[in-house]
């Protein structure tokens, strides 16, 4: 059983011993390990102030700063639990989440407020941010010991909310450090979105080591060539971010130029890194450590390969073994199938769909739960897993679970389309396109630019459908569904 | 190199549209339109965009140059790539 020890507890434990390291790097900006601590406490007074009880959850809607990782831990210190908001999203998608999510809190940078003031009351500045007061009151509870929840991709056509623990987290956290090598004197990237599960190990698992912790702002964080330059001015140690992000890096960020010694250990999840591409990587670096780090929201990383001699890799890049932390099988004990996952690091379940956590969680006769992660795999002769594919629509795209129905039914809502259909294929490049089939009303004519930038106004930028394709019809299996493998074919 | 800033646009707007687009495209394509904030190109199309430029007008983008208020439409590259070519 655990301590009970919560995730701002790091915070305590490293301002203690360190209140003068650095904790925070943000552009140009720096704070100490006593400063965000002062300021998670601040926070703290303010959310007692305007009456927010211990149990409720408070939203940071906000884009990537030295405030935003405050806020976390003035909200865990509040023991409320905090959903971070990706402020690049629609606001129509945001105000969902806020919404679904029933929030009683919201901290929010001034340029998003207008969206809010029917349902918030405006309160009080906290630093960058303003606080703002649900009208309503009558939230519901919280589950016990809930920490975040952290949205994403849904089939319904609305995303949907992962419900954390701290003690899942803290599992999760004490598994890193036993299995990296990790020292005060590392220095961590924060280079994913706070609403993406990566960004649990950049924060806390520096924290915990009392590291110093360089945020990445969203407008670097796809500019390869900048991204290089801070790894090598501000000595980056660990470094952590999708595949799509490390081949950016390699292939455009000019690092011959740049001094990498100081980088020790690149981890990377979220998605297939193609051997081909991650050699290339590996040979400009090859004195880093790197793992390739496996795991849905519903778990974060659960399984883990460490890539000791990948010239010897054939294939794939495996995503290997359980963590410490976690048991694994394959469903009904096949060499190939669905892989299922146990251990106290899985989520509490999906916030408010009771329903489908009981679809995706099976119970066995032991009362084990064992979460079904969709993603089909089989054992190579080493024992590892390897990724084989999808059991359904879901697809990865930089790391961004995207349920293909999710684009499908949002771009239903637009007018003069009248069917759709969204499908996914490779490239000649080995990279996933999204490909969406269009019969538009009346034979409108619509354009590819034009329906890009009507898919700006719906879709998070990393749904955004590749190519557009306008058909008169839609072909249609002998069951009356739409015949996505008839797509596929014809596309590729 | 004194290459016109029209010739400019035009080997810009050819490259677009036949690496990013299909050529039905290329009458809606205008020099206004917006190419990163659109939607139409994303980071990798945007660093290939970046090294055509580099290695057609022989000159390097420094890291901070990379940024969308010099790349989101033809109009805005043109200008920047002979700001670049002047240096």
């Amino acid at each position: 059983m655990n301590n009970g020890e919560k995730l701002h507890d790091l915070l305590k434990q490293s301002v203690q011993l360190y209140s003068d390291q650095i904790a925070l790097i943000c552009n140009e900006e720096k704070i100490t390990y006593k400063r965000l601590f002062e300021l998670s406490l601040d926070l703290q007074d303010s959310l007692k102030t305007i009456g927010i009880e211990k149990g409720s959850r408070v939203a940071i809607y906000s884009e990537k700063s030295i405030t935003f990782v405050a806020s976390i831990f003035g909200i865990l210190n509040s023991n409320c639990a905090y959903i971070p908001i990706d402020a690049s999203a629609p606001i129509e998608r945001n105000k969902f989440i806020i919404t679904d999510c029933d929030v009683s809190a919201l901290i929010i940078q001034k340029k998003y407020i207008d969206f809010f003031e029917n349902e918030f009351d405006i309160l009080v500045q906290f630093e960058d941010l303003i606080l703002l007061k649900n009208k309503n009151r009558n939230q519901k509870k919280s589950p016990e010991d809930l920490a975040y929840i952290l949205y994403t991709s849904g089939s319904t056509g609305n995303p949907k909310g992962v419900m954390y623990s701290h003690s899942g987290a803290m599992s999760f956290v004490n598994w890193c450090n036993s299995t990296f090598k990790l020292k005060q004197s590392d220095c961590f990237s924060s280079h994913a979105p706070f609403h993406f599960d990566l960004s649990i190990f950049d924060i806390f698992v520096c924290v915990k080591n009392a590291s110093s912790l360089v945020i990445i702002t969203e407008n670097i964080a796809r500019q390869p060539m900048l991204l290089a330059k801070q790894i090598s001015d501000l000595k980056i140690s660990v470094w952590y971010s999708t595949p799509t992000i490390l081949n950016l890096i390699s292939e455009y960020g000019k690092i011959e130029k740049y001094d990498f010694s100081h980088l020790k250990l690149i981890l990377f999840a979220g998605e297939v890194y193609p051997l081909k591409q991650f050699l290339k990587l590996y040979n400009k670096l090859p004195l880093v450590s790197y793992y390739n780090l496996y795991g849905p929201t519903e778990s974060n990383v659960c399984c883990y390969f460490k890539l000791e001699n990948p010239k010897l890799l054939i294939e794939n890049i495996p995503i290997g073994k359980a963590c410490a932390h976690y048991e694994s099988k394959i469903i009904e004990s096949k060499t190939e199938g669905e892989l299922l996952i146990s251990g106290k690091a899985l989520m509490i379940g999906y916030w408010n769909m009771e329903s489908l956590t009981n679809e995706k969680i099976l119970i066995d006769d032991n009362g084990l739960k064992w979460y079904k992660t969709g993603d089909i795999v089989a054992l190579d002769s080493n024992n590892d897993y390897v990724f084989k594919g999808r059991v359904d629509r879901m697809i990865k795209r930089n790391g961004y679970r995207i349920e293909l129905d999710e684009i499908e039914k949002t771009l239903l809502k637009c007018e003069g389309i009248q069917y759709c259909a969204v499908i996914s294929t490779q490239s000649k490049q080995n990279t996933m396109q999204i490909v969406s089939y269009i019969v538009t009303e009346n034979k409108n004519f619509k354009s590819i630019i034009e329906m890009k930038s009507i898919s700006m106004k719906l879709l998070p930028i990393y749904m955004i459908p590749d190519d557009f394709i306008f058909v008169n019809s839609l072909p249609i299996t002998s069951s009356n569904k739409i015949d996505y493998q008839k797509l596929i074919k014809q596309t590729v | 190199m004194s290459e016109s800033i029209e010739s400019i646009k035009e080997n810009l707007k050819d490259f677009i549209v036949k690496r990013f687009l299909k050529n039905v495209e290329s009458e809606i394509l205008n020099y206004d339109t917006p190419l990163i904030s659109g939607g139409l190109i994303d980071s990798i199309l945007t660093m290939q965009l970046v090294v055509f430029i580099e290695e057609t007008y022989n000159f390097e983008f420094s890291a901070h140059e990379v940024d969308r208020d010099n790349l989101d439409s033809i109009n805005i590259i043109a200008n920047f790539i002979q700001k670049k070519i002047n240096e």
